[in-house]
Protein backbone atom coordinates (compact mmCIF):
# COMPACT_ATOMS: atom_id res chain seq x y z
CA UNK A 1 0.00 0.00 0.00
CA UNK A 2 1.26 3.36 -1.17
CA UNK A 3 0.53 6.42 -0.31
CA UNK A 4 -0.88 8.45 -3.81
CA UNK A 5 -0.46 12.25 -4.58
CA UNK A 6 -3.23 13.47 -6.63
CA UNK A 7 -1.43 16.23 -8.79
CA UNK A 8 -4.46 18.21 -9.97
CA UNK A 9 -5.12 19.46 -6.82
CA UNK A 10 -1.76 21.24 -6.02
CA UNK A 11 -2.45 24.10 -7.77
CA UNK A 12 -0.90 26.68 -5.89
CA UNK A 13 2.54 28.28 -6.49
CA UNK A 14 4.56 28.72 -3.14
CA UNK A 15 7.79 30.20 -1.80
CA UNK A 16 9.56 27.75 1.14
CA UNK A 17 11.73 29.75 3.54
CA UNK A 18 13.74 28.91 6.96
CA UNK A 19 15.87 30.61 9.22
CA UNK A 20 19.18 29.28 9.01
CA UNK A 21 20.25 26.77 11.84
CA UNK A 22 21.63 29.15 14.71
CA UNK A 23 23.39 30.87 15.07
CA UNK A 24 22.72 31.69 11.61
CA UNK A 25 25.26 32.81 9.06
CA UNK A 26 28.49 34.89 9.88
CA UNK A 27 27.68 38.57 8.33
CA UNK A 28 31.25 39.16 8.42
CA UNK A 29 31.62 41.69 10.83
CA UNK A 30 31.13 39.69 13.89
CA UNK A 31 27.80 39.29 13.42
CA UNK A 32 25.32 37.03 12.35
CA UNK A 33 21.88 36.51 9.95
CA UNK A 34 19.23 35.16 10.90
CA UNK A 35 16.50 36.23 8.96
CA UNK A 36 14.74 33.22 6.98
CA UNK A 37 16.51 31.78 3.71
CA UNK A 38 15.20 30.09 0.71
CA UNK A 39 15.01 26.17 0.71
CA UNK A 40 16.21 24.41 -2.38
CA UNK A 41 14.64 24.61 -4.51
CA UNK A 42 12.50 27.51 -2.96
CA UNK A 43 9.39 26.86 -4.77
CA UNK A 44 6.75 24.09 -4.75
CA UNK A 45 3.31 22.88 -5.98
CA UNK A 46 0.95 22.95 -2.88
CA UNK A 47 -3.13 22.37 -2.19
CA UNK A 48 -3.88 25.37 0.28
CA UNK A 49 -7.03 25.36 2.64
CA UNK A 50 -8.19 26.68 5.26
CA UNK A 51 -9.18 25.20 8.48
CA UNK A 52 -12.47 25.63 10.30
CA UNK A 53 -11.65 27.41 14.05
CA UNK A 54 -13.39 24.80 16.18
CA UNK A 55 -10.82 22.20 14.72
CA UNK A 56 -7.71 24.08 14.42
CA UNK A 57 -6.26 24.58 18.41
CA UNK A 58 -3.12 23.58 19.00
CA UNK A 59 -2.72 21.99 21.88
CA UNK A 60 0.82 22.05 23.43
CA UNK A 61 1.16 20.12 26.95
CA UNK A 62 -2.68 20.55 27.30
CA UNK A 63 -3.17 24.45 26.65
CA UNK A 64 -3.79 26.15 23.53
CA UNK A 65 -1.13 28.37 22.16
CA UNK A 66 -2.25 28.82 18.83
CA UNK A 67 -4.57 28.93 16.37
CA UNK A 68 -4.05 26.96 13.19
CA UNK A 69 -5.82 28.58 10.20
CA UNK A 70 -4.40 26.53 7.16
CA UNK A 71 -3.82 22.97 6.06
CA UNK A 72 -1.12 22.59 3.17
CA UNK A 73 -1.29 19.41 1.21
CA UNK A 74 2.43 19.22 -0.91
CA UNK A 75 4.72 16.53 -2.69
CA UNK A 76 6.79 15.35 0.09
CA UNK A 77 10.53 17.15 0.55
CA UNK A 78 12.98 16.13 3.11
CA UNK A 79 13.56 19.99 4.01
CA UNK A 80 10.40 21.01 5.57
CA UNK A 81 10.41 21.45 9.35
CA UNK A 82 8.27 23.52 12.22
CA UNK A 83 10.59 26.52 11.48
CA UNK A 84 9.67 26.38 7.46
CA UNK A 85 7.73 29.66 6.61
CA UNK A 86 6.23 29.58 3.24
CA UNK A 87 4.34 32.55 1.18
CA UNK A 88 1.90 32.39 -1.77
CA UNK A 89 -0.01 35.11 -3.60
CA UNK A 90 -4.03 34.26 -3.21
CA UNK A 91 -6.45 34.99 -5.72
CA UNK A 92 -6.91 38.89 -4.46
CA UNK A 93 -2.94 39.20 -4.84
CA UNK A 94 -2.27 39.49 -1.75
CA UNK A 95 0.93 37.78 -0.35
CA UNK A 96 0.28 35.78 2.36
CA UNK A 97 2.76 33.83 5.33
CA UNK A 98 2.31 31.12 6.45
CA UNK A 99 4.38 28.93 9.78
CA UNK A 100 4.42 25.64 9.82
CA UNK A 101 3.12 24.66 13.52
CA UNK A 102 2.37 20.66 12.71
CA UNK A 103 3.71 18.16 9.74
CA UNK A 104 2.66 14.49 8.77
CA UNK A 105 3.35 12.36 6.10
CA UNK A 106 1.23 9.59 5.95
CA UNK A 107 2.46 6.45 6.63
CA UNK A 108 6.13 7.03 7.11
CA UNK A 109 6.21 7.50 3.08
CA UNK A 110 8.30 10.17 1.02
CA UNK A 111 4.83 10.73 -1.00
CA UNK A 112 2.81 13.37 0.64
CA UNK A 113 3.36 15.93 3.01
CA UNK A 114 0.89 17.15 5.34
CA UNK A 115 1.32 20.62 6.78
CA UNK A 116 -0.68 22.37 9.55
CA UNK A 117 0.07 26.02 9.26
CA UNK A 118 -0.71 29.62 11.38
CA UNK A 119 -1.11 32.22 9.19
CA UNK A 120 0.89 35.52 10.02
CA UNK A 121 -1.76 38.54 11.09
CA UNK A 122 0.45 41.69 9.95
CA UNK B 1 2.40 -0.01 -35.50
CA UNK B 2 -1.11 -1.42 -37.72
CA UNK B 3 -2.95 -4.26 -36.19
CA UNK B 4 -3.08 -6.79 -38.81
CA UNK B 5 -6.51 -7.31 -38.00
CA UNK B 6 -7.47 -4.25 -39.71
CA UNK B 7 -10.92 -3.54 -39.90
CA UNK B 8 -11.10 -2.05 -43.12
CA UNK B 9 -9.70 -4.99 -44.81
CA UNK B 10 -7.91 -2.92 -47.04
CA UNK B 11 -4.27 -3.73 -47.32
CA UNK B 12 -4.68 -7.47 -48.11
CA UNK B 13 -5.89 -6.29 -51.10
CA UNK B 14 -3.51 -3.26 -51.68
CA UNK B 15 -0.89 -5.79 -50.80
CA UNK B 16 -2.19 -8.45 -53.02
CA UNK B 17 -1.48 -10.95 -50.54
CA UNK B 18 -3.52 -12.62 -47.24
CA UNK B 19 -0.22 -12.79 -45.37
CA UNK B 20 1.20 -9.81 -45.29
CA UNK B 21 4.07 -9.12 -43.09
CA UNK B 22 6.21 -6.10 -42.75
CA UNK B 23 8.65 -4.97 -40.13
CA UNK B 24 9.69 -1.74 -39.15
CA UNK B 25 13.60 -0.58 -38.06
CA UNK B 26 14.30 2.63 -36.50
CA UNK B 27 17.88 3.45 -38.06
CA UNK B 28 18.57 7.06 -36.70
CA UNK B 29 16.19 8.07 -33.47
CA UNK B 30 14.20 11.32 -33.10
CA UNK B 31 17.02 13.48 -31.52
CA UNK B 32 14.64 15.01 -28.97
CA UNK B 33 11.11 14.52 -27.46
CA UNK B 34 8.04 16.05 -28.21
CA UNK B 35 7.68 17.37 -24.82
CA UNK B 36 10.42 19.18 -22.38
CA UNK B 37 11.45 17.67 -18.65
CA UNK B 38 10.06 20.76 -17.93
CA UNK B 39 6.78 20.89 -19.34
CA UNK B 40 6.43 17.70 -17.47
CA UNK B 41 7.23 18.72 -14.03
CA UNK B 42 5.08 21.48 -14.24
CA UNK B 43 1.97 19.06 -14.73
CA UNK B 44 3.27 16.72 -12.51
CA UNK B 45 3.94 19.19 -9.99
CA UNK B 46 7.26 18.12 -9.07
CA UNK B 47 10.04 20.35 -8.15
CA UNK B 48 12.34 17.75 -7.16
CA UNK B 49 15.09 16.27 -9.41
CA UNK B 50 15.03 13.05 -8.11
CA UNK B 51 12.67 11.49 -10.34
CA UNK B 52 13.89 12.74 -13.13
CA UNK B 53 15.39 9.52 -15.11
CA UNK B 54 12.33 8.02 -14.38
CA UNK B 55 10.16 11.09 -16.13
CA UNK B 56 12.35 11.25 -19.10
CA UNK B 57 11.89 7.45 -19.34
CA UNK B 58 8.05 7.67 -19.23
CA UNK B 59 8.18 10.72 -21.89
CA UNK B 60 9.64 8.14 -24.09
CA UNK B 61 7.27 5.24 -23.69
CA UNK B 62 4.76 7.88 -23.99
CA UNK B 63 5.75 9.24 -26.97
CA UNK B 64 6.28 5.56 -28.38
CA UNK B 65 2.73 4.26 -27.33
CA UNK B 66 1.54 8.18 -29.10
CA UNK B 67 3.27 6.78 -32.07
CA UNK B 68 1.84 3.41 -32.59
CA UNK B 69 -1.36 4.14 -31.88
CA UNK B 70 -1.66 7.16 -34.13
CA UNK B 71 1.04 5.94 -36.75
CA UNK B 72 2.30 9.60 -36.64
CA UNK B 73 6.29 9.86 -36.34
CA UNK B 74 6.45 13.05 -33.10
CA UNK B 75 10.13 14.08 -34.05
CA UNK B 76 12.28 13.45 -37.14
CA UNK B 77 13.84 9.98 -37.12
CA UNK B 78 15.07 7.38 -40.25
CA UNK B 79 13.26 4.36 -40.47
CA UNK B 80 13.22 1.83 -42.05
CA UNK B 81 9.89 -0.78 -43.49
CA UNK B 82 10.30 -4.42 -45.13
CA UNK B 83 7.88 -6.27 -46.19
CA UNK B 84 7.86 -9.84 -47.41
CA UNK B 85 6.53 -9.38 -50.66
CA UNK B 86 6.15 -6.76 -53.42
CA UNK B 87 2.53 -5.41 -54.06
CA UNK B 88 1.33 -7.88 -56.72
CA UNK B 89 -0.53 -6.03 -59.25
CA UNK B 90 0.41 -2.48 -58.85
CA UNK B 91 3.68 -0.24 -58.90
CA UNK B 92 2.58 1.34 -55.46
CA UNK B 93 3.78 0.61 -51.94
CA UNK B 94 2.23 2.14 -49.15
CA UNK B 95 4.76 3.28 -46.11
CA UNK B 96 2.84 2.84 -42.91
CA UNK B 97 4.15 6.19 -41.10
CA UNK B 98 3.31 9.71 -41.43
CA UNK B 99 4.41 12.24 -42.50
CA UNK B 100 6.78 10.77 -44.09
CA UNK B 101 9.53 13.27 -45.47
CA UNK B 102 11.62 11.89 -47.82
CA UNK B 103 12.87 8.11 -49.12
CA UNK B 104 16.40 8.01 -48.36
CA UNK B 105 16.90 4.41 -50.36
CA UNK B 106 15.10 1.39 -51.63
CA UNK B 107 16.89 -2.00 -51.62
CA UNK B 108 15.16 -5.32 -52.98
CA UNK B 109 16.61 -8.41 -52.10
CA UNK B 110 16.88 -11.21 -55.25
CA UNK B 111 16.30 -15.26 -54.59
CA UNK B 112 19.38 -15.48 -53.69
CA UNK B 113 20.01 -12.50 -51.15
CA UNK B 114 21.45 -10.75 -53.55
CA UNK B 115 20.73 -6.53 -52.82
CA UNK B 116 19.81 -4.11 -55.43
CA UNK B 117 19.18 -0.43 -54.72
CA UNK B 118 16.86 0.77 -56.77
CA UNK B 119 17.57 4.43 -59.07
CA UNK B 120 15.75 7.26 -57.02
CA UNK B 121 15.06 8.28 -60.82
CA UNK B 122 12.36 4.51 -60.64
CA UNK B 123 10.10 5.76 -58.31
CA UNK B 124 8.49 9.06 -56.89
CA UNK B 125 7.45 9.88 -53.25
CA UNK B 126 3.48 10.89 -52.76
CA UNK B 127 3.37 12.67 -49.62
CA UNK B 128 0.43 14.60 -49.96
CA UNK B 129 -1.46 11.05 -49.56
CA UNK B 130 -2.24 9.52 -46.27
CA UNK B 131 -0.26 6.69 -46.02
CA UNK B 132 2.30 7.98 -48.08
CA UNK B 133 2.76 5.90 -51.52
CA UNK B 134 6.15 5.23 -53.20
CA UNK B 135 5.09 4.97 -56.58
CA UNK B 136 7.29 3.15 -59.23
CA UNK B 137 7.74 5.39 -62.42
CA UNK B 138 5.69 4.09 -65.73
CA UNK B 139 8.63 1.21 -66.99
CA UNK B 140 9.56 0.16 -63.61
CA UNK B 141 8.27 -3.03 -62.65
CA UNK B 142 8.77 -4.50 -59.29
CA UNK B 143 12.06 -7.04 -59.50
CA UNK B 144 11.23 -11.03 -59.07
CA UNK B 145 12.11 -11.04 -55.25
CA UNK B 146 13.00 -14.14 -52.42
CA UNK B 147 10.22 -14.94 -50.06
CA UNK B 148 10.39 -12.91 -47.40
CA UNK B 149 11.51 -9.38 -46.61
CA UNK B 150 11.83 -8.54 -49.82
CA UNK B 151 11.61 -4.83 -49.94
CA UNK B 152 12.94 -2.63 -47.84
CA UNK B 153 12.46 1.30 -47.90
CA UNK B 154 14.39 3.49 -45.68
CA UNK B 155 12.92 6.76 -45.62
CA UNK B 156 12.91 9.64 -42.73
CA UNK B 157 9.41 10.71 -41.35
CA UNK B 158 8.31 13.15 -38.18
CA UNK B 159 7.25 16.15 -38.15
CA UNK B 160 10.19 18.53 -37.09
CA UNK B 161 12.46 20.89 -38.98
CA UNK B 162 16.44 20.39 -38.99
CA UNK B 163 18.36 21.23 -35.79
CA UNK B 164 20.18 23.98 -35.58
CA UNK B 165 22.95 24.68 -33.39
CA UNK B 166 22.68 27.39 -30.81
CA UNK B 167 26.07 29.76 -30.19
CA UNK B 168 24.80 31.88 -27.01
CA UNK B 169 21.04 31.33 -25.55
CA UNK B 170 20.51 34.44 -22.81
CA UNK B 171 17.41 35.36 -21.23
CA UNK B 172 16.28 38.83 -19.60
CA UNK B 173 12.87 40.45 -19.17
CA UNK B 174 11.09 37.68 -20.44
CA UNK B 175 12.43 37.67 -23.87
CA UNK B 176 15.54 34.92 -24.76
CA UNK B 177 18.07 35.42 -27.20
CA UNK B 178 19.70 33.15 -28.93
CA UNK B 179 22.58 33.37 -31.54
CA UNK B 180 22.37 30.27 -33.63
CA UNK B 181 25.08 28.89 -36.01
CA UNK B 182 22.99 29.71 -38.96
CA UNK B 183 20.27 31.67 -40.47
CA UNK B 184 17.04 29.91 -38.18
CA UNK B 185 14.48 29.93 -40.88
CA UNK B 186 12.16 31.06 -38.63
CA UNK B 187 9.14 34.27 -38.97
CA UNK B 188 8.02 36.21 -36.20
CA UNK B 189 4.63 34.12 -34.51
CA UNK B 190 6.39 31.02 -35.42
CA UNK B 191 7.02 28.47 -32.70
CA UNK B 192 11.06 27.43 -31.67
CA UNK B 193 11.67 24.97 -29.52
CA UNK B 194 14.83 24.80 -27.46
CA UNK B 195 16.47 21.64 -26.62
CA UNK B 196 19.54 20.69 -24.55
CA UNK B 197 20.15 23.57 -22.31
CA UNK B 198 21.08 22.57 -18.62
CA UNK B 199 19.11 25.15 -17.40
CA UNK B 200 16.02 23.64 -17.75
CA UNK B 201 13.49 26.76 -18.31
CA UNK B 202 15.20 27.19 -21.47
CA UNK B 203 14.39 23.78 -23.13
CA UNK B 204 10.66 24.44 -23.81
CA UNK B 205 8.69 26.06 -26.73
CA UNK B 206 8.29 29.99 -27.10
CA UNK B 207 7.30 32.12 -30.01
CA UNK B 208 9.37 34.05 -32.38
CA UNK B 209 9.26 37.75 -31.75
CA UNK B 210 11.98 38.70 -34.76
CA UNK B 211 14.94 37.27 -36.39
CA UNK B 212 18.05 39.10 -37.54
CA UNK B 213 20.83 37.42 -39.61
CA UNK B 214 21.37 34.13 -37.36
CA UNK B 215 20.26 35.85 -34.20
CA UNK B 216 16.74 35.12 -32.81
CA UNK B 217 14.51 36.73 -29.79
CA UNK B 218 11.63 34.87 -27.97
CA UNK B 219 8.71 35.66 -25.72
CA UNK B 220 9.63 33.48 -22.95
CA UNK B 221 7.45 34.68 -20.18
CA UNK B 222 8.64 33.37 -16.45
CA UNK B 223 5.43 32.78 -13.70
CA UNK B 224 5.61 35.32 -11.22
CA UNK B 225 7.66 34.77 -8.12
CA UNK B 226 9.00 32.11 -10.03
CA UNK B 227 13.09 31.66 -10.22
CA UNK B 228 14.82 33.27 -12.85
CA UNK B 229 16.50 30.74 -15.24
CA UNK B 230 20.42 31.21 -15.77
CA UNK B 231 21.60 33.44 -18.11
CA UNK B 232 23.67 32.58 -20.66
CA UNK B 233 22.20 29.02 -20.99
CA UNK B 234 25.01 26.26 -20.86
CA UNK B 235 24.55 22.73 -22.16
CA UNK B 236 24.60 21.47 -25.83
CA UNK B 237 21.90 23.31 -26.79
CA UNK B 238 19.62 23.26 -30.24
CA UNK B 239 16.65 25.28 -31.84
CA UNK B 240 14.46 23.47 -33.92
CA UNK B 241 10.78 23.52 -35.41
CA UNK B 242 9.47 21.20 -34.06
CA UNK B 243 6.02 21.07 -35.57
CA UNK B 244 4.57 18.23 -33.43
CA UNK B 245 0.83 18.61 -33.38
CA UNK B 246 -0.78 19.58 -30.50
CA UNK B 247 -3.29 17.18 -29.43
CA UNK B 248 0.04 14.71 -29.72
CA UNK B 249 1.58 16.49 -27.65
CA UNK B 250 -0.76 16.80 -25.22
CA UNK B 251 -1.30 13.06 -25.79
CA UNK B 252 1.92 12.18 -24.54
CA UNK B 253 1.79 14.63 -21.52
CA UNK B 254 -1.53 13.03 -20.61
CA UNK B 255 -0.23 9.82 -20.82
CA UNK B 256 2.68 10.46 -18.49
CA UNK B 257 0.82 12.06 -15.80
CA UNK B 258 -1.42 9.70 -15.91
CA UNK B 259 1.36 6.63 -15.46
CA UNK B 260 4.26 8.76 -13.07
CA UNK B 261 1.92 8.63 -9.67
CA UNK B 262 0.46 4.97 -10.32
CA UNK B 263 4.05 3.86 -11.43
CA UNK B 264 5.76 5.21 -7.91
CA UNK B 265 3.08 4.02 -5.83
CA UNK B 266 3.24 0.50 -7.44
CA UNK B 267 0.65 -1.89 -8.93
CA UNK B 268 -1.77 -1.61 -6.35
CA UNK B 269 -5.52 -2.95 -6.78
CA UNK B 270 -6.49 0.60 -7.38
CA UNK B 271 -4.48 1.17 -10.58
CA UNK B 272 -6.44 2.71 -13.29
CA UNK B 273 -6.20 0.80 -16.21
CA UNK B 274 -8.38 2.93 -18.60
CA UNK B 275 -6.50 5.27 -20.45
CA UNK B 276 -6.72 9.09 -18.98
CA UNK B 277 -9.30 11.12 -20.32
CA UNK B 278 -9.36 12.57 -23.51
CA UNK B 279 -6.58 10.31 -24.69
CA UNK B 280 -8.85 8.71 -27.28
CA UNK B 281 -9.97 12.21 -28.84
CA UNK B 282 -6.18 13.87 -29.26
CA UNK B 283 -5.17 10.54 -31.00
CA UNK B 284 -8.06 10.24 -33.08
CA UNK B 285 -6.36 11.50 -35.89
CA UNK B 286 -5.42 7.82 -37.29
CA UNK B 287 -3.87 6.92 -40.27
CA UNK B 288 -6.91 5.69 -42.38
CA UNK B 289 -5.48 2.49 -43.61
CA UNK B 290 -8.46 2.52 -46.94
CA UNK B 291 -7.27 1.53 -50.01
Amino acid sequence: MRVRVDASRLTQWIRLEAPPPPPGIPDGEGGYIDTPQPLAPPTDWAAIEPVSSTTAELPVAGSIIGALTHHVLLRYRPDITLKTQLTFVDQARRTRRLYVRSLQAPLEQAELLHLWCEEQVA
Amino acid sequence: MIPFDDPYGGYSAAWGGTDLHWSETVIVPPPCEPVSLTQVKHRLRVVQDADDADVLLLVAAARRQVESDTSAVLVSATLEQTVDTPPSGTSTLKLVRWPVQTIVSVTTYAADDTATVLDPASYRLDTSSRPARLILTSPTTWPSTRRFQAVTVRFTAGFAGPMVKVQDLTWADNIATAKLTQSPGFLAGDLVTFRGAVEEDYNNTFTVLSTTGNNLTALMPIPVSWPAPGSPATGNIYAVHLGTPEPLQLAVLALVTHWFDPLRAGLTTDTPTVLPFGYDVLTSDRLEWLV
